[in-house]
């Protein structure tokens, strides 16, 4: 009896340390992994094999680094099996990923959201086509395709605008010193 | 390696990052000759991709932004480690007649333990800047705060039972030494300094305390209602470990745990029986060995009011009870109360005898 309920006072800290880092291992699940469907299940899949191990997790050590560990073999894992599945990031990359989340990880801030506020500063200093372009790809959460039709500018003429957004923002976060320039 | 910015690296990439990132299902000739392009870059070129596909989960991430999302992803997740613990456990009891090797209680307990542990270190180690703003705003929440009705729950700090009426209960009813305990006790609120508390004894009979904020008043069994406007008059025992923490005031409370406590918010969760995870919870921990006071308290408030929902006092010692206790007071009610209950009058018959103390 006292052996489950110290098993049900483990699950209820599991569940506060999983809220805690949700937005950051879903973040880079999805930098890693264009699926969303996919991204949920490895989601699942990596918090459930942190339970399962966490006796082996040395606490010594960060807790976001060891589950992006999980993560990253459990995408590798995944496309292994799935080779129809496109990957630009690789292996190295999936490391350089995990240490561009630490570094955010540790800036300033109680919630992930709170350490990555920036970016909305970056999309507000965006130009205004790039910024349409970013409301409706994100915030109304349209495929180019759809943005295509909507905004009557050629596909080619969203997809380059999507990118140069994504640059933009990308050359903003560097300099609000959000995404670093990491050592691999 | 760095990665250092190359105007003409970085288009070619990009190029391929954004078609990565933007492909839709119909896209058979990105497909086709991605994994081969992406095969072809170098580390430099991999980073400038992973870069521009952080921004973009980033931007996910902050468009999805909301909490229903997420908290299905997580009731999903807990969900998904009940069951898989059931099944382990039906697995151990119905499994296979492979032999397996014997688990001691000792080897399970240490497990247990050492998970526990580890989750703790863990805990330690994340941010405290918004647990203060959240006792701030708990704090200013008293002040404007109208009725409420707190249990207020004695438990066993090893096994979590409530033990009301025990041996030791017995053993005062013979010494004709029954005490009011506050294991089922009733705390009323209003405001900052206006309460109300009911207690009982182990043979049932009634103590109430309270004051109207100008008069502090005490009830009890068979003898005259006392009132005295000396505001330490009555005051209410109090466990030792709690002296100069515990106050009926949480303000103070809160204030003392503020200065004394290392406190860490730990997210919105939910408070045992309640369905919704609607509450956000801290965890405080005493900075000083030293410093009087529980070793760990831990409160859920409203993330959005401050309303103070439960705050729980690990590790007391109560008077004459060797084993260590949880006190918590636990929000019941925020109906509104009479408008005279906090005056003794609305407690006692009205040919009661009053006494009423001179201040010197």
């Amino acid at each position: 009896m006292q052996f489950r309920k110290k098993q049900n006072e483990a699950q209820a800290i599991f569940e506060i340390l999983v809220r805690e880092n949700e937005a950051m291992l879903i973040t880079y699940l999805r930098a890693a992994v264009r699926n969303q469907v996919v991204v949920e299940d490895l989601f699942q899949e990596t918090m459930l094999v942190a339970w399962r191990k966490l006796n082996e997790y040395d606490r010594s050590c960060p807790f976001g680094p060891w589950i992006r560990g999980i993560a990253a073999k459990l995408i590798m894992a995944h496309f292994r099996k799935a080779k129809s599945d496109i990957m630009i990031t690789g292996c190295d990359t999936l490391e350089y990923l995990s240490q561009l989340i630490e570094h955010i990880h540790e800036r300033p801030g109680d919630t992930w959201e709170q350490k990555i506020d920036a970016l909305r500063y970056c999309i507000d200093a965006l130009p205004d086509r790039y910024q349409r372009m970013i409301q409706l790809r994100y915030f109304e959460d349209q495929p180019a395709s759809k943005i295509s039709d909507i905004t009557k500018i050629a596909l080619e003429t969203v997809r380059k605008r999507l990118q140069r957004a994504r640059a933009q923002l990308l050359d903003c976060l560097r300099r609000k010193k959000v995404v670093m320039e990491v050592n691999t | 390696m760095t990665t250092e910015p190359n105007e003409s690296d970085n288009n070619l990439v990009d190029r391929l990052s954004n078609q990565w990132i933007d492909a839709e299902s119909g896209d058979s000739e990105f497909n086709e000759s991605a994994t081969e392009a992406s095969e072809q870059l170098d580390n430099k070129q991999l980073c400038r991709a992973a870069d521009v596909q952080l921004v973009h989960a980033m931007l996910i991430g902050l468009a999805e932004n909301s909490k229903d999302a997420r908290q299905s992803r997580i009731n999903k997740l807990m969900q998904s480690i009940r069951t898989d613990k059931k099944k382990q456990d039906s697995e151990r009891a119905t499994g296979p007649q492979k032999p397996h090797r014997y688990v001691g209680p000792a080897i399970r307990w240490g497990t247990a333990a050492m998970i526990i542990v580890s989750l703790a270190v863990l805990l330690m180690s994340l941010p405290s800047n918004k647990a203060m703003a959240t006792i701030d705003q708990m704090i200013a929440a008293i002040e404007n705060a109208g009725d409420r009705t707190y249990s207020i729950i004695v438990r066993d700090q090893k096994t979590g039972r409530r033990e009301r009426g025990s041996g030791r209960f017995a053993a005062e009813r013979r010494n004709r030494q029954e005490r009011a305990i506050f294991d089922g006790a009733t705390l009323y609120l209003r405001g900052r300094d206006k309460f109300v508390l009911y207690r009982y004894t182990p043979s049932g009979q009634t103590v109430i305390n309270g004051s109207d904020g100008q008069t502090n008043w005490l009830i009890r069994p068979r003898r005259p209602v006392l009132v005295s406007n000396n505001p330490q008059a009555f005051r209410i025992p109090v466990p030792e470990d709690l002296a100069g923490l515990l106050t009926l005031d949480f303000s103070d409370t809160l204030q003392q745990i503020r200065e004394r406590y290392k406190i860490k918010y730990l997210g919105t969760v939910s408070v045992e029986q309640d369905q919704e995870p609607s509450w956000a919870y801290l965890h405080a921990t005493r900075q000083n060995r030293r410093l009087k006071g529980p070793r760990v308290i831990r409160i859920w408030a409203h993330p959005d009011t401050g309303l103070l929902r439960r705050i729980e006092f690990a590790d007391i010692q109560l008077q004459g009870d060797p084993e260590p206790k949880k006190l918590i007071f636990d929000l019941r009610d925020q109906k509104p109360l009479p408008e005279n209950w906090f005056t003794h009058t609305a407690h006692h018959s009205e040919d009661a005898e009053v006494d009423v103390l001179s201040e010197e």
